[in-house]
């Protein structure tokens, strides 16, 4: 993998460093994204505050017969504080890649970089910067990776496979630890069907030491979008394994939108197993409760209320107030 | 008391965090966009590929936009906006351009497909809900807009035709108005706005190239 990994790099290295300055400021579109995230966690009576200072650059790569290839650079700072005291601190890069899209009418596109792994909900929907989350980083342990794709739309079906290093965020070429995902989806009359595949060796923390173990995880799941009159309706159900236990995990989301769209109102149920094999619990479930408006194409105001099980060992159950506000501008 | 004090703070940190954000237009998280690869290449069978051109379409350009025209653009209208140009080879065929427009179920999505002269060739839905949207591809309404110029749809929306709005009268769109109406409107823009801000490049595609079908 390591080898097909570097071959591609080098060609696509290759391609972007023939293109010419004109090139470059066509079909530019670049902004600046900050946010404020304040959690207020009642369980324990403490707030913490997430500030995110990111980029986010979209360039289409054009030439005389179309369209050939598409870079998304979105590096973002993360800071987190509780009580004023610096806690958490890291660069997070949500999506960095580079789509090639030349081939037969975009039937056939190979990406590669840092993208989220396509599978279920989340493939068609972007969660990045709001307070929605469709668990992705519990349930399969990682949202985003590092690899490559074959990805395109095929009539009104769109597919993307990918073999990933599964090192998440950070960048780690590791013989061990490897994901193969992909999700193959349809689309028609307001009603989107997808079905996932998700096959990983990850590294995961031993329990009670600081060692670290392969854990093999697989993972199988339906979703589906149904937009209807005045709700949305979103569900992923999902079956697999974690080494040899069974897991089965539910969501199910209801949204409103208003009529231009600048207010969204959701309630997400999600019952889930829990991997902690700590406390042994068999099943956890949440139930979360938000908002978000956008009164102009800048900004952005989401709240939420989250409770129910807690994804961390040995924790009590969750009741999260989160607010963030958001403001981004083109530059 | 001391929760109090916690949301106290998480207020003045939003404060803190956004006193310094300047005025300016911005849109959507850039990976949420998708091209529209179904729809044009079911608009242009015979093309090889197409070429994307975003420009803004910013406050000034709406103001402007409003003196031409008696209804309103709505805030998901303005930002960084793409038109697609079918070509088949290097021949440009026609364009493809989305459109939105407010409806009481939500943002109806329009996928116009143009020709290089900006006549209507054809329109469908990327985005549509309320049972008017799939009869109205079907019955006669969509075939009096093909070949449409800018003028003959304006003919037609000012026409006051019964006929044509009771096409879909099941009053999907925001002021109770026909689906219909709503369409006509959006073409209007579609047609305005793409000759305002990609002007430059339809001439400059049209200078090179014997368009094509």
């Amino acid at each position: 993998m390591k080898k097909v990994f570097f071959m591609f790099v080098a060609i696509n290295f290759a391609i972007i460093t023939e293109i010419s300055a004109n090139e470059w400021s066509d079909n530019t579109n670049i902004a600046l994204d900050i946010s404020s995230k304040v959690d207020y966690d009642y369980n324990v009576d403490k707030t913490s505050v997430t500030f995110f200072t990111g980029i986010d650059l979209i360039k289409v790569f054009s030439n005389n017969k179309g369209d050939w290839g598409t870079l998304l650079l979105q590096p973002y700072d993360k800071r987190t504080y509780v009580r004023s005291e610096l806690v958490d601190s890291q660069m997070t890069y949500r999506n960095v890649n580079f789509n090639y899209t030349g081939l037969l009418q975009h039937k056939l596109n190979f990406r590669f970089g840092h993208f989220e792994i396509p599978y279920g909900l989340e493939h068609n929907i972007n969660t990045n910067g709001t307070l929605l989350d469709y668990s992705h980083k519990q349930n399969l342990g990682l949202k985003a990776d590092w690899g490559l794709s074959a990805n395109g739309i095929i009539s009104s079906f769109e597919y993307e496979f990918a073999v990933m290093q599964g090192s998440g965020n950070n960048w780690r070429m590791d013989e061990e630890t490897h994901v193969y995902s992909g999700r193959l989806g349809g689309n028609a009359n307001n009603f989107n069907l997808g079905l996932s595949v998700f096959l990983a060796d990850l590294w995961v923390p031993e329990p009670l030491t600081s060692t670290q173990t392969i854990l093999s995880r697989s993972r199988y799941a339906v979703d589906f979008v149904w937009e209807t009159y005045w709700i949305n309706i979103l569900a992923e159900f999902s079956v697999g394994e974690d080494n040899d236990e069974d897991v089965h995990n539910e969501l199910v989301e209801f949204d409103w939108l208003s009529n231009e769209e600048e207010l969204l109102i959701y309630l997400q149920l999600s019952q889930f197993s829990a991997d902690d094999v700590i406390t042994k619990r068999s099943r956890g479930s949440r139930i979360a409760i938000g908002a978000r408006f956008e009164p102009s194409q800048s900004w952005q105001w989401d709240i939420q209320y989250l409770t129910g099980t807690s994804h961390m060992p040995q924790q009590d159950d969750l009741k999260l107030l989160t607010i963030q506000l958001r403001y981004r501008f083109n530059l | 008391m001391r929760a109090n004090k916690n949301i106290s703070s998480m207020v003045f940190s939003l404060g803190i965090a956004f006193s310094m954000a300047p005025q300016s237009v911005a849109g959507k998280p850039f990976c949420s966009l998708r091209d529209p690869t179904q729809q044009i290449f079911e608009a242009f069978p015979n093309a090889t590929n197409y070429k994307s051109i975003v420009h803004n379409i910013d406050n000034e350009t709406k103001k402007e936009l409003l003196g031409q025209l008696d209804f309103t653009i709505h805030s998901k209208e303005i930002g960084r906006h793409t038109v697609f140009f079918a070509l088949k080879n290097d021949i440009p065929l026609g364009l493809i351009h989305v459109r939105t427009e407010a409806g009481i179920w939500g943002l109806t999505e329009i996928v116009w497909a143009l020709d290089m002269n900006l006549n209507i060739i054809d329109f469908n839905f990327q985005r549509c809900r309320g049972s008017s949207c799939k009869s109205i591809l079907n019955n006669n309404f969509k075939a009096q807009l093909k070949g449409k110029s800018l003028d003959g749809v304006l003919g037609l929306l000012n026409s006051n035709n019964q006929e044509l709005y009771n096409s879909s009268a099941d009053e999907t769109s925001v002021g109770k108005e026909s689906l219909s109406k709503a369409i006509l409107r959006s073409a209007v823009k579609t047609m305005i706005i793409t000759d305002k801000i990609w002007h430059e490049d339809i001439a400059k595609l049209n200078l090179n190239n014997t368009p094509e079908m």
